[in-house]
């Protein structure tokens, strides 16, 4: 019976290690998720839902959505977009500033502010991180945010040195920037995390490993990080040195990474979540509930035609293609959240000379699902090509559900209006981002948002040599009036060099404007002032509170 | 035994090799880098990018970098985690893909035993078949539905248990369930098998030609010797259940490996794809050996000294 | 009183022709194989149900006249009716024309992949076993670092590496998955080839490839054939795993898998249409399988009756 005392030993043996293993497992993991909702009366906590694991919570280095979301809440900037998504003086870290008559210099004036360690915020935090982002050697992907400044470029190309660089701390409370060329957004962008002060001594006693983990790092905004559970949970708290948090009422925040929608869905039904983005379909379950809102975004949908290519280097096919689709159904029955029809690349809200860039402009360039106009474009372009018929096309999209939805509900109607056969490709993201640099395809679904709040962001990227101008696009005419608004001081002569820029590029039609994205969510009606800015951050949650759950 | 244990070792690290060359190559050829975004960066920043994580350099220096660090157990930085080292995600991640990967492996084979067993003794008839659907319904129904059913019936509906989430052993229930079906139905099915030609042998009828208790003949003759080709799934059955969380950890928001796992290959994460990979792959490789040896000891019919397998 | 004379007997012999007659018609291993698979009455409803689903997939989508790609956003996610028998999705697509649409992509996955693992396992394990020694070694070793490596990784960079598709979606799945079937059979061989017909076909000087191709592997068909019915149903389960990562077939065409992970984006509001997906891949699963149970019973010599 050796054979089974062998068995036995073998077995015991195994779960003895088993179990030891699971017990190290259960032990590292004290803390219970947010999926477990308190019920005390109005206790200033708020719960949503992150989605994803912040890449990284170093200022200089993170570029995504969701980092930038927890480092505005938990770091502050030169100023902050308040309320109404406007800058006003005092609402950031600078209580006061000056611009020179010519726009190139900038001086700040900090109020006395603390960081969560209770050292003081100073001018040579700012002047210390910025040359931090632009130092070659730190690897940080938005340096180029800060090429405005005199020098950046040079300094962060290794052509420069970072004394040349036009930053400078005259004294603890005054930081002095000088720019290369007038630059209107620049106030604006340093609500932007690159922009984001960094204290010297932390990053010399962390160095790369700023922003992995909540204790290595100092705070300078509402919250702070208190708990960071990787791909589990993200908790802040309220910052007790932060300058003005008389006016912060929340104590906790908890952020949750959930990825699947039926689980977000359910989560915010269960009372776990407190607000959502509504993911997908899941709008029809939610529009006629008093709880469901959207809100429009600083970002524009495209189609982005191959400028290069044999059948989209002229400009009737690009405009057959644009004009055939009809927008109006396209955001009710498909998108279904609130997007806004676009026949034009500037989306609504972002500011021109005197009030809104669009108004100013015009609401658009053509009309929407306009059939018999694209029928004729698309006659002439094939009579200039000297062909009959068009031969298969190719659109490429992402593979995300949701691009694949939008571009087979895009392919049907190209099918319908126009009678040409579209072939899908989905691809993975950066095999399309491969495809669309290389100029390896016909036509691309794509999208933009602001990286600041002035049309320019939106313009400057069709630019010849720009690039992101993966559409190959090339005007002489626009890249001069682009050029020149660039430089301008005259903030009125601009502003009429951008709108001809967005006229020419319409009648050139390199890209095709599909609709403005607008973004669906629940909230529950005991949250209060929470936020959703147009660009940046998902959230702001400086004032919000909770009253009544 | 100490002989054929170095072989294997050497067969291990000579095949754990192979596939670090292989995979390294071929996640190469992958279109785009790490630091390709939406937002294009400025050629320069891009090159900055490169040279401060060694991506500049030649492939096959990479290559011998890789190695290099690799032999000091260093997996390097993760490049879209841009201060974790790969190391750290792994030693992060992993207890909570293996916690939930055991308690299925644990719930599958016990439940997958008896479920065998009740079917191969009654042979045809109604338990057989009973057992046989519930097997059928692990191998049948791909895990994102079950997990995604179970999730609306057990947590949102009924409310018995956390829709999502991690940190108390009630988080762990429904995952581990939704991922026990298909080491259910491997194991019940292959106990059936096994009993069944257990049941025909000679020792079974000397067996009851002595007169011993049915009891006594299905425990001590049966299933006893019926288990040991069983075992030798389990190797396979773990490593096919601890990569494949991927599913049930997005499903249940769970903390675990099997994300990084998939996203690495989305991301251009080289460091990751060759760490992750090398992991799942070792422990792979360790588990058939580790099967291998625990059958040479329970059977002796094998013998390990002639290096046969 | 009856007379008994010899006259009255005749002598009867032996009878040559009688006792050597054989009664029962003579039947080959495989006509008493599918004798056998005849009597199953579960895995002959599996095979009648699969056959049926193989005829829908090839008329299923003309039943109804839409095509699989036709929208209509006036009837975006409809339960099923007359007119749509299974509803329709997100984008007003009949969903019983693409659940047919779905068989088709799907069994096409599934039973392409499997055949070309039966053929290259059938073949390199059929020469490792043969020859044995040094060379079966080697070989095996190349199996085991194959068996080493996780298979997802595998697929899905060959995916990202090959593009989207059919196509992609076959040629990732057999470049890991032909290991079992070659594992299978050279254990099927190395038992087989020290048998006593090898040797007669080797005296007789067949070459090797004669006798692993007309010896060795029809003797070892049974288990193939076995593994085979089993590898389809895995197949068809790692497309819909693909289609659950957004590496499944390209847009509008439909597997089982893109459908059903389509609808549990929106299980909660509309269940029906995972319902139909879901059911059609687990029929088909559990068909496969009880067809391959009863194939392995029917065509396992030692239950020859």
């Amino acid at each position: 019976m050796l054979k089974h005392k062998r068995i036995i030993v073998t077995l015991l043996s195994l779960v003895l290690v088993l179990s030891a293993l699971l017990a190290g497992c259960s032990g590292q993991s004290k803390t219970a998720t947010s999926t477990t909702s308190t019920n005390t009366q109005s206790e200033q906590v708020l719960n949503l839902n992150l989605g994803d694991e912040p890449p990284t919570l170093d200022p200089q280095k993170a570029t995504d959505e969701v980092s930038i979301t927890i480092l505005n809440d938990v770091l502050e900037g030169l100023v902050r977009y308040n309320k109404d998504g406007k800058i006003e003086k005092g609402s950031g870290l600078a209580k006061d500033w000056t611009i020179s008559e010519d726009g190139l210099t900038y001086t700040f004036y900090l109020r006395d502010a603390k960081w969560s360690d209770g050292n003081p915020i100073t001018a040579y935090d700012f002047e210390y991180a910025w040359k931090r982002a632009l130092d070659p050697n730190t690897g940080s992907q938005y340096a180029y945010q800060l090429y405005y400044i005199k020098g950046a470029e040079e300094y962060n190309s290794g052509k420069g040195s970072a004394d040349q660089v036009g930053v400078k701390a005259l004294d603890d409370k005054t930081l002095q920037v000088t720019l290369k060329a007038p630059a209107p957004q620049f106030l604006g962008l340093t609500s932007f995390v690159t922009y984001m002060p960094l204290e010297k001594a932390i990053y010399e006693k962390y160095g790369d490993k700023v922003g992995s983990d909540p204790n290595n790092m100092v705070y300078s905004g509402p919250f702070i990080v208190k708990e960071w559970n990787h791909e589990q949970n993200i908790v802040l708290e309220k910052n007790p040195y932060y300058w003005d948090k008389d006016n912060v009422k929340l104590q906790t925040i908890n952020f949750s990474m959930i990825k699947d929608n039926n689980s977000l869905v359910q989560n915010y039904d269960t009372g776990a979540f407190d607000s959502i983005f509504i993911p997908g379909d899941y709008i029809d379950k939610y529009k006629d509930s008093p709880e469901y809102h959207n809100y429009a975004l600083a970002t524009v949908w495209y189609l982005q035609f191959n400028n290069k290519d044999k059948i989209f280097k002229n400009a009737n096919i690009r405009k057959a293609f644009t004009l055939s689709i009809n927008r109006e159904l396209f955001v009710k029955e498909v998108a279904k959240n609130g997007s806004i029809p676009a026949e034009a690349i500037v989306p609504p809200g972002i500011p021109g000379y005197n009030g809104d860039f669009r108004s100013e402009a015009g609401p658009g360039y053509f009309k929407d699902n306009d059939v018999a106009q694209a029928k004729e474009y698309l006659q002439k372009g094939l009579q200039e090509l000297g062909l009959s018929k068009l031969p298969n096309i190719k659109f490429l999209t992402g593979d995300t559900d949701t691009a694949k939805k939008y571009a087979v509900a895009l392919q049907q109607m190209w099918n319908q209006a126009l009678g040409v056969q579209v072939e899908i490709q989905s691809v993975a993201f950066k095999v399309r981002l491969d495809m669309m640099d290389k100029g390896d395809y016909q036509i691309v679904l794509a999208g933009w948002g602001a990286d600041y709040n002035d049309p320019m962001t939106f313009l400057d990227m069709w630019e010849t040599n720009n690039g992101n101008n993966t559409a190959f696009y090339s005007n002489p005419n626009y890249d001069k009036l682009i050029e020149e608004a660039k430089v301008n001081g005259d903030l009125k002569a601009r502003n009429e060099e951008m709108i001809q820029a967005e006229k020419i590029l319409m009648e050139d039609m390199p890209i095709g404007p599909l609709w403005f994205q607008a973004r669906a969510y629940v909230v529950k009606p005991y949250v209060k002032n929470l936020y959703f800015p147009t660009f940046g951050p998902d959230w702001e949650m400086k004032w919000t509170y909770i009253e009544g759950k | 035994m100490l002989r054929y244990t170095l072989e294997r070792t050497m067969y291990m690290i000579i095949t754990l090799w192979v596939i670090v060359t292989l995979t390294f190559f071929l996640m190469h050829m992958i279109p785009g880098d790490p630091f390709t975004s939406e937002k294009r960066v400025p050629e320069q920043i891009r090159q900055n990018m490169l040279a401060k994580y060694h991506l500049d350099k030649p492939l096959i220096v990479q290559y011998g970098y890789y190695l290099r660090n690799l032999l000091h157990g260093d997996l390097g930085i993760s490049l879209k985690y841009l201060n974790r080292t790969v190391n750290e995600i792994i030693a992060n991640g992993f207890p909570a893909s293996f916690q939930i990967g055991m308690q299925s492996i644990i719930l599958g084979v016990f439940l997958g035993l008896i479920l065998g067993i009740v079917a191969a003794l009654n042979r045809n008839g109604f338990w057989d078949y009973v057992s046989m659907i519930l097997a059928i319904i692990g191998r049948s129904v791909p895990n994102f539905i079950i997990a995604t059913l179970l999730q609306y019936w057990i947590a949102s509906k009924l409310r018995w248990l956390p829709v999502s989430g991690w940190g108390t052993f009630a988080h762990t229930i429904l995952p581990s369930i939704a991922l026990s079906f298909a080491s259910l139905s491997i194991i019940s099915r292959l106990m059936r098998a096994s009993m069944l030609d257990v049941i025909g042998q000679d020792y079974i009828k000397t067996a009851k030609s002595k007169g011993l208790s049915s009891f006594e003949i299905i425990w001590r003759h049966m299933i006893r010797n019926a288990i040991l080709p069983v075992i030798t799934v389990l190797g396979p059955l773990i490593a096919g259940i601890v990569t494949g969380t991927f599913v049930v950890e997005r499903i249940f928001g769970i903390p675990g490996l099997g994300k990084y796992f998939v996203q690495s290959i989305y991301n251009n994460d080289y460091t990751m794809i060759l760490g992750t990979t090398i992991f799942y792959s070792a422990i792979l490789v360790f588990l058939v050996f580790l099967v291998d040896i625990t059958y040479g000891l329970i059977d002796p019919r094998i013998r390990l000294a002639k290096g046969g397998k | 009183m009856v007379e008994i004379t010899r006259e009255k007997f005749e002598r009867v012999g032996p009878n040559i022709e009688e006792s050597q007659a054989i009664v029962r018609p003579s039947m080959t291993y495989w006509q008493d194989a599918w004798r056998r698979l005849k009597m199953n009455k579960v895995a002959m409803a599996s095979l009648v149900f699969l056959i049926l689903l193989g005829i829908m997939a090839i008329i299923g989508p003309y039943m109804l006249p839409y095509k699989y790609s036709d929208q209509n956003l006036m009837m975006t996610n409809k339960p099923p009716s007359a007119e749509h028998w299974f509803g329709t999705d997100y984008l007003g697509r009949d969903l019983f024309v693409r659940t047919w649409m779905g068989a088709r992509i799907s069994l096409t996955i599934g039973i392409a992949a499997a055949l070309l693992d039966g053929i290259i396992g059938v073949i390199y394990g059929g020469i490792s076993g043969y020859f044995g020694g040094q060379i079966d070694n080697i070989m095996m070793r190349i199996v085991d670092i194959l068996y080493g490596i996780p298979y997802l990784i595998l697929v899905i960079l060959l995916m990202l590496v090959m593009g989207p598709g059919v196509v992609t979606i076959i040629v990732a799945m057999v470049i890991t998955g032909w290991v079992g079937m070659a594992r299978l059979v050279r254990g099927q061989v190395l038992q087989l080839k020290e048998q006593e017909f090898v040797l007669a076909a080797k005296t007789l000087g067949a070459s090797p490839a004669r006798i692993i191709l007309k010896h060795l592997i029809p003797n070892t068909l049974g288990p193939i054939i076995v593994s085979i019915t089993f590898d389809v149903p895995a197949a068809i389960f790692t497309e819909a795993f693909l289609s659950y990562i957004g590496l499944g077939v390209q847009p509008p065409l439909a597997s089982w898998g893109t459908l059903a992970n389509d609808a549990t984006n929106v299980l909660l509001m509309y269940p029906y249409q995972l319902f139909f997906p879901a059911f059609f891949i687990s029929m088909t699963m559990l068909s496969f399988n009880l067809l391959g149970d009863g194939l392995r019973d029917a065509l396992d010599p030692r239950l020859r009756k």
